[in-house]
């Protein structure tokens, strides 16, 4: 008697399989996928008796003939993983279906558990079993169970262990193929013998008879020409008797036996039909209603995963950032540290940039997990089919490709709806040019640049349309050409309609995001350090300008400034009071910014200050200092709260209020006027006059510097090397540089234009990008920029979810190259030819 | 039709003319799934070559002398759904095409 059993879970699509996987193993299991493949591979454990169990849970199938990955995945792991029971999963309320896998898992000659899944349904349907007899007929024993409800559990595992310990011994049927059948059989079986050809570890008739129905797989497998030759002779020999070809006799005879089991063990006392599923199908296939319930479903599907995302992905944004203020006050301000660089810049970064798809992805498989899981997803494709059939799709690749209007990566996550790998491979390949959310930040900054109100809407609209238009093209194009051939069959079943249950979709939601960060993950997190690194190496030593004095030649200036105060203040002209305050206000800042390295310098730095302002006021002039620093912290803060305040008001559209706040603001500052008109025109001078424009001054000089930096670093040097190559696009280096930037993610784009435009990244500097970008290029090349971040070069999570699901570099190469090269083809035509026009 | 496919070497090319006219043979009004419409009962007489599709239309129950019935069309026109072996499975037209009925 073994100890520990090893069990396989076979099925078909929709048998409940997964449902009864996840109750007999209850939370032990271990999702992975098949290698290379996007085929989700589940192992659990399962201690009955004192003999542990382990269960493999194959992909969902309905036959053993290599048509899909997945058949040829769940032959191997049959054929090869040493099984010593497979547990047959049946949906009982479509038996005669179902029993076709069994037919064949019985002839591949292994241990067999047959579980009648949804016997309750089968039960209120009407159906009635003669078990023991239809047992007797395939020579293993049956088991009822209710997968979703979690009953039969006990009644598995102990079939599974009479079949194992050899307490059942029925004799396996042997399927008769007729007399000409049988005759080929026969002799490809002899053949096999003869020639002592390796069959895989298979029984020699089954793989017989997988050849004669046409196995591509197998027959590339054994490599074995004269059985080829043997098999092409049968076959041809079997038509030309029986007229039709032996894969149909086949499946022809295999369904014969099964009626004919059927027949004397199966019952109906009710006539048979999907009721509820019926009345479903006729309304949400009608043809009034299909296409808006669709659109509901998935406007819905939509709203879930970008709409209640958001504020996930903002709360993780903003953590992040937190995050990273924090480690970075850890070190003094304006340190070039490389720790804290590649720790807060690279690091940080790159976890935040891997975690924010997370909220996207777990709701987008959380509906998409209800879809596939209620039946309704193949009622989707059955809809859509007519459609997607025209450009080589299939109805099913619509879903994936509305997704990608909101991001590439859930989107290309989302192919594994697909079955064919043909159809998978295609419509992952095109998604990147459904515009995605992070390219509007793009469109967003260059199209108020350019165009005036009227054109906006529509540009964007143009934009948006040429990307669909392009997916269909090169869709069409890649069917015409690397997928070329028959369109693969759109048979597909019509599951009954189900409630998913709330296991099965949490289970499925987390399987597939824990996925995601694992393989995806890595990726983007090491891409995205790379990138960091390009951008920040080799790092300038010696800068053109010497910032550093000019910081110091401004202050001088400013401080000089402030002496023209003097007069107005009633101080004698040479009177050094004001900027000798200005100078202590200066240094305690500075001070303030060393902070955290050096606490107790600070604390002599305050101790400083505060001595040299207490002595300034008591001078004899004194009391003027005494009266304009409060004048200026009170202008600070009430302009500070005003400005809020509208700020608040304009995006509320509130305009009463804002002319409310406006009158409120002039009175206030009439009031001002009235009690201390000096004091009040010498603050306000010396904030607009003297403070605000060294302030500029500073920030202008450390843009110039992060400017110098980002043209010295690799990502710089890339951009330059590039102008030759773009330069057809009417792009020059420093575009260059912000599209290389843009391989990190699509909006860092902007972001990096404001660094090479030295106007600085944050998001108020906007406005000076869009006035800078207006001094230097045309409208023709920032249609060309945005043409050419919509078409190419998508971002490293898009490439990391693409590699994660074709399983190769080449697919992800042919996708980044290919969009590259076309964006390059379509933005150099319309610059040319819109120069040509004198655009 | 499909056309008889190019003479291949040996008598392997006579299958092709001979398939074509055992198949004329047996279903003279040359009727197919595709020409149903739906509440349509009917017979699966024969399924014609059609890339993998007639193995996979005949591992999925439709076989030879299989009772079959057209439920619905999907909005656009195409595919199509057919009830067999008592439950759904739907199919494009042009593969609908491939399997030679007679109504019942």
């Amino acid at each position: 008697m073994t100890q520990k059993i090893k069990a396989a879970l076979a099925g078909n699509p929709n048998s409940g399989k997964t449902s009864i996987f996840n109750f007999l193993t209850g939370g032990r299991q271990h999702v992975g996928n098949y290698p290379g493949v996007t085929v989700e591979k589940r192992d659990g454990e399962v201690t009955w008796q004192g003999r542990k169990v382990t269960l493999s849970d194959l992909p969902g199938i309905y036959s053993l003939t290599a048509y899909s990955i997945e058949e040829v995945l769940a032959r191997d792991a049959l054929a090869h993983d040493g099984f010593d029971v497979v547990i047959d999963v049946i949906d009982a309320s479509n038996l005669e279906r179902n029993l076709y896998l069994t037919v064949q898992l019985l002839e591949m000659g292994l241990p067999l558990v047959m579980v009648f899944n949804m016997s309750d349904l089968a039960a209120r349907r009407g159906l009635k079993f003669d078990e023991a007899q239809l047992s007797k007929y395939f020579g293993a024993p049956i088991v009822p169970a209710v997968g979703h409800k979690g009953k039969g559990g006990p009644e598995i595992l102990k079939a599974v262990t009479d079949v194992v310990d050899g307490r059942f011994d029925h004799e396996r049927p042997i399927i008769h193929y007729g007399k000409e059948v049988e005759c080929v059989i026969s002799e490809i079986t002899d053949l096999l013998t003869e020639k002592q050809i390796a069959h895989l570890g298979l029984p020699a008739r089954w793989v017989a008879l997988k050849l004669l129905e046409g196995d591509k797989d197998l027959r590339e497998r054994l490599a074995a020409p004269e059985i080829d030759e043997a098999v092409e002779r049968g076959a041809r020999h079997i038509e030309s008797i029986l007229g039709d070809p032996p894969e149909i006799l086949i499946a022809d005879s295999r369904y014969g036996f099964i009626s004919g089991a059927c027949q004397e063990t199966v019952k109906r006392t009710v006539e048979a039909r999907h009721n509820a599923s019926d009345k479903i199908d006729a309304i949400v296939t009608n043809r009034a209603l299909a296409f808006p319930i669709f659109f509901g479903f998935m406007y819905l599907t939509f709203q879930l995963t970008f709409t209640l995302g958001e504020p996930f992905m903002v709360g993780i944004e903003n953590g992040f950032a937190w995050l990273a203020g924090g480690l970075s006050s850890l070190w003094p301000k304006g340190s070039d540290s490389f720790l804290r660089s590649l720790l807060v810049d690279g690091i940080i970064g790159g976890v935040g940039g891997v975690l924010v798809f997370l909220p996207n992805i777990v709701l987008l498989f959380m509906a998409i997990s209800f879809l596939e899981d209620s039946g309704y997803m193949a009622r989707a494709a059955f809809i859509m089919d007519r459609l997607m059939h025209k450009i080589g799709l299939h109805g099913k690749s619509f879903i994936p490709m509305l997704i990608g209007f909101g991001c590439s990566v859930p989107a290309i996550m989302a192919t594994r709806t697909l079955e064919n790998r043909r159809d998978r491979l295609t419509t992952m390949l095109v998604i990147p040019l459904m515009s995605c959310g992070a390219r509007l930040t793009i469109y967003a900054m260059i199209i108020p640049a350019f165009f005036p109100m009227a054109w906006r809407a529509p540009m964007l609209w143009i934009i948006y349309v040429i990307g669909i238009i392009l997916a269909v093209i090169v869709a069409l194009f890649l069917r015409k050409t690397l997928f070329k051939g028959l369109s693969e069959p759109f048979v597909m079943e019509l599951p009954p309609y189900r409630l998913p249950t709330l296991r099965g979709v949490v289970v499925h939601m987390w399987e597939r995001s824990w996925l995601y960060m694992k393989k995806a993950g890595t990726l983007i997190l090491g891409a995205s350090i790379i990138l960091w690194a390009l951008s920040m190496y080799p790092q300038k030593r010696v800068f053109d300008q010497d910032y550093a004095g000019e910081a110091i030649r401004a202050r001088t200036a400013f401080v000089q400034g402030v002496r023209d105060l003097n007069t107005e203040l009633g101080l004698p002209a040479e009177s050094d009071l004001l900027s000798e305050a200005v100078e202590a206000d200066l240094e305690w800042r500075a001070a303030q910014d060393a902070w955290y390295a050096h606490e107790k310098e600070y604390q002599a730095a305050q101790t400083a200050w505060q001595t040299t302002i207490d002595e300034l006021a008591q001078t004899t002039d004194g009391a003027v200092l005494h009266d304009l620093r409060p004048m200026i912290d009170y202008l600070d803060e009430a302009y500070a709260n005003h400005a809020e305040a509208l700020a608040k008001a304009e995006e509320a559209g509130d305009e009463p209020m804002m002319v409310a706040l406006n009158l409120k603001w002039t009175q206030t500052m009439d009031e001002a006027r009235k009690t201390s008109p000096v004091l009040l025109k010498a603050a306000e001078q010396y904030i607009a006059d003297y403070r605000t424009p060294f302030e500029e001054r500073l920030i202008h000089l450390e843009e110039e510097k992060q400017a110098e930096a980002m043209a010295y670093s690799i990502t710089g040097r890339i951009g330059q090397a590039l102008e030759p190559v773009i330069r057809p696009c009417g792009f020059d280096w420093r575009i260059g540089t912000a599209l290389v930037g843009a391989f990190a993610a699509k909006e860092v784009f902007v972001a990096q234009m404001g660094i090479v435009f030295a106007v600085g990244d944050e998001v108020e500097a906007t406005e000076r990008l869009r006035s800078r970008l207006v001094e230097e290029y045309t409208p023709l090349i920032g249609f060309c920029v945005m043409l050419f971040c919509l078409i190419g070069m998508p971002c490293v999570a898009t490439m990391a979810a693409t590699r994660r699901e074709s399983g190769a570099w080449k697919w992800v190469a042919l996708q980044a190259g290919g969009l590259t090269v076309l964006a390059w083809i379509v933005t150099a035509i319309v610059f040319q030819a819109g120069t040509f026009m004198g655009l | 039709m499909v056309p008889a496919p190019a003479p291949k070497k040996g008598f392997g090319w006579f299958r092709g003319g001979k398939c074509c006219c055992k198949n004329i043979a047996d279903n003279a009004e040359g009727l197919t799934l595709r020409d149903m419409k739906p509440g349509d009962k009917a017979r699966i007489l024969k399924i014609r070559r059609h890339g993998v599709t007639n193995r996979r239309l005949a591992e999925m129950g439709m076989t030879p002398g299989t009772e079959i019935k057209v439920v619905r069309v999907a909005p656009m026109g195409d595919p199509i759904e057919v009830s067999v072996r008592g439950y759904s499975l739907s199919l494009r037209k042009e593969e609908a095409a491939a399997v030679l009925i007679e109504r019942v």
